[in-house]
């Protein structure tokens, strides 16, 4: 077992390793959502948009979380608001509105000569450099999401399955897309500076769409995307440690992978679950004519 | 006096673009049942959507129950099937509980007794054994009764239709007008939407004829005539009347472009029904023994 524990004796391990579990169930829990409203793309672009936020934040010496999260807040709500136009669509309101914003921060990044900040830890993440604080942050949106989940959890999910209808059944379809939009923002902005803006999408998307694979009920599905970010996280942690890999891009790995065996085996089931039906159904229409002769 | 649980007064809706609904004076009361038909794109969908809230008007005024704001009556909406992502996980039972969705809880999960309510429902629909089913898992039938527990569960005034009865074969048909029958003498007033006329006729009390303005309303006996129908639809259609029944189908002059030589030189179309001979004077008597043909006007 000191495999296992071995690692613990590091601090920059322990904390990687509380900040990889608590990240990946968050973008776990919340991705269910985001994949579900077929916005998979949304994790990709919001990031990208924080990015600009959080460029534009420090040109203006204001506190990360304060700046990212009003950015964050605002693109999130302007791609929701954007694409209820039917003609432009969810799809093409995330690329827009977040390159604008990401284009916003490389254009900042290029006038300010003063900007010092490592922007291979904003685009890769750095988990090995996580403070106490963030993991605070991240602690109080995982309770902050999970409670505003489970206190609307049946206006959050009559919306993501039924938005046309939503209103008339007293369910505000404006409010839970806001609501959304704040949970979605709040995920993002805490775990940017842990998984990195160009591997937090796969964090988001990966795991529902594994636990998608694996059920056919909404609730299971939340469940089990939360349990499967929370692997993904831990288990990339150990690799990376062990393997000297980089550690955001190993716990994507990860995932990646368990999304591989999942596919391959529900895919193999299903054509096993064929195969056997075709088989009896052939055995019946024997069964029948010898019948019928006899 | 009853009052109505839905009024519309001169209501007019646009999409942006040319007018969708024109001018609609409709009063649904306690315990109608009403069908509305029309061809395609003649605002039949806008109009459960209107009367659904869903939507606003853009000219005219609708009041609900007693109070303005829709808070008077309880609605319970099935959409159309086609709506419906049929790969979102989710089970008949999540289905059902959606019904109550408005219902402020701290707890997640439903409760004993709405789990008890939403089985009694599923039971008595016929597909209480399927609630632990995915969705797509049913047949077309299955799911429009999963959907109308879903509406039934919240307990409404007035259950609105979107084409409950297309895509269902004939049996299945037959089975949800008579779901919605025995739901509507229970005391629930239903608004349904369809393109089946032969269906309607047979069913429904009363009746709705649109093409973004209200064409004709009154029983299938009274609106279901050659001139509402032709009015309608733009086409010829007949009307026959067979042991207390209405039946309407095309017309056999509307097939006459089809097979004259002269439009088609290049030979008959492949959509070819019957000989074009006798039917080439356009007003063909109908066919069957015993059938006579009904052209009535509309007040």
């Amino acid at each position: 077992m000191s495999w296992l524990t071995g690692p613990w004796s590091y601090a920059f391990f322990r904390h990687g390793l509380v900040a990889g579990a608590l990240a990946g169930a968050l973008c776990g829990f919340i991705g269910v959502f985001v994949v579900l409203r077929r916005m998979s793309y949304i994790g990709h672009g919001l990031s990208h948009a924080i990015f600009g936020g959080a460029v534009a934040t420090y040109v203006m010496q204001v506190n990360y979380y304060v700046g990212a999260g009003v950015w964050g807040l605002v693109s999130a709500l302007l791609i929701t608001w954007v694409g209820r136009r039917r003609k432009i669509g969810a799809d093409a309101a995330i690329g827009i509105v977040t390159t604008i914003s990401f284009a916003l921060g490389v254009a900042l990044i290029s006038r300010v000569n003063r900007f010092t900040v490592n922007l291979d830890a904003a685009l890769f993440g750095n988990i090995l450099g996580v403070q106490p604080s963030q993991i605070w942050v991240l602690v109080g949106v995982g309770i902050a999401s999970l409670a505003a989940v489970l206190l609307r959890y049946r206006p959050l999910l009559f919306v993501t399955f039924d938005p046309e209808i939503a209103d008339t059944y007293g369910v505000s379809s404006r409010r839970m897309d806001a609501l959304f939009s704040v949970l979605l923002a709040a995920t993002i902005i805490s775990t940017l500076q842990i998984l990195g803006v160009t591997l937090i999408a796969a964090t988001v998307v990966i795991p529902p769409v594994v636990a998608r694979l694996l059920t056919d009920s909404f609730a299971r599905m939340l469940a089990l995307s939360t349990v499967l970010g929370t692997v993904a996280g831990v288990v990339g942690m150990y690799l990376s440690f062990y393997y000297d890999i980089a550690s955001g891009s190993t716990i994507v790995l990860v995932a990646g992978a368990m999304f591989v065996v999942t596919f391959a085996g529900t895919a193999a089931l299903k054509r096993r679950r064929l195969q056997a039906l075709e088989s009896a159904g052939s055995t019946d229409v024997v069964g029948g004519v010898g019948a019928h002769v006899g | 006096m009853t009052r109505a649980l839905v009024e519309l007064r001169g209501v007019s809706f646009t999409y942006g673009e040319a007018p969708t609904l024109v001018g609609i004076d409709l009063e649904i009361s306690p315990g109608a049942f009403l069908g509305i038909v029309g061809p395609s794109g003649a605002g039949k969908t806008t109009l459960i959507r209107l009367l659904a809230g869903s939507v606003r008007p853009t000219a005219g005024a609708i009041r609900f129950g007693d109070a303005a704001n829709g808070n008077g009556i309880r609605l319970g909406v099935v959409p159309q099937l086609e709506t419906i992502d049929w790969s979102f996980p989710i089970t008949v039972e999540e289905v059902v509980l959606l019904g109550r969705a408005d219902k402020r809880s701290l707890a997640p999960w439903a409760t004993r007794e709405e789990r008890l309510e939403a089985r009694r429902l599923l039971n008595k629909l016929g597909i209480g054994d399927l609630a632990h089913r995915h969705i797509r898992a049913l047949s077309g039938g299955q799911q429009q009764r999963a959907f109308i527990a879903r509406a039934l569960f919240r307990r409404p005034d007035l259950l609105l239709l979107d084409e409950p009865t297309s895509g269902v074969d004939v049996k299945t048909r037959h089975d949800i007008l008579h779901l919605l029958h025995s739901l509507n003498h229970e005391g629930i007033a239903i608004v349904l939407t369809t393109h089946d006329l032969n269906a309607v006729a047979t069913h429904l009390p009363s009746l709705v004829c649109m093409n973004r303005r209200i064409v004709a309303r009154g029983s299938p006996r009274e609106v279901l005539t050659s001139e509402v129908l032709a009015e309608l639809y733009g086409a010829e259609m007949v009307v026959v009347e067979r042991d207390g029944m209405l039946l309407i189908g095309d017309a056999p002059g509307a097939l006459r472009d089809a097979h004259d030589p002269e439009a088609h030189p290049q030979g008959t179309p492949p959509a070819h029904f019957g000989e074009p001979d006798h039917r080439a004077g356009g007003n063909a008597e109908p066919a069957e023994q015993g059938a006579a043909p009904v052209r009535r006007q509309t007040g």
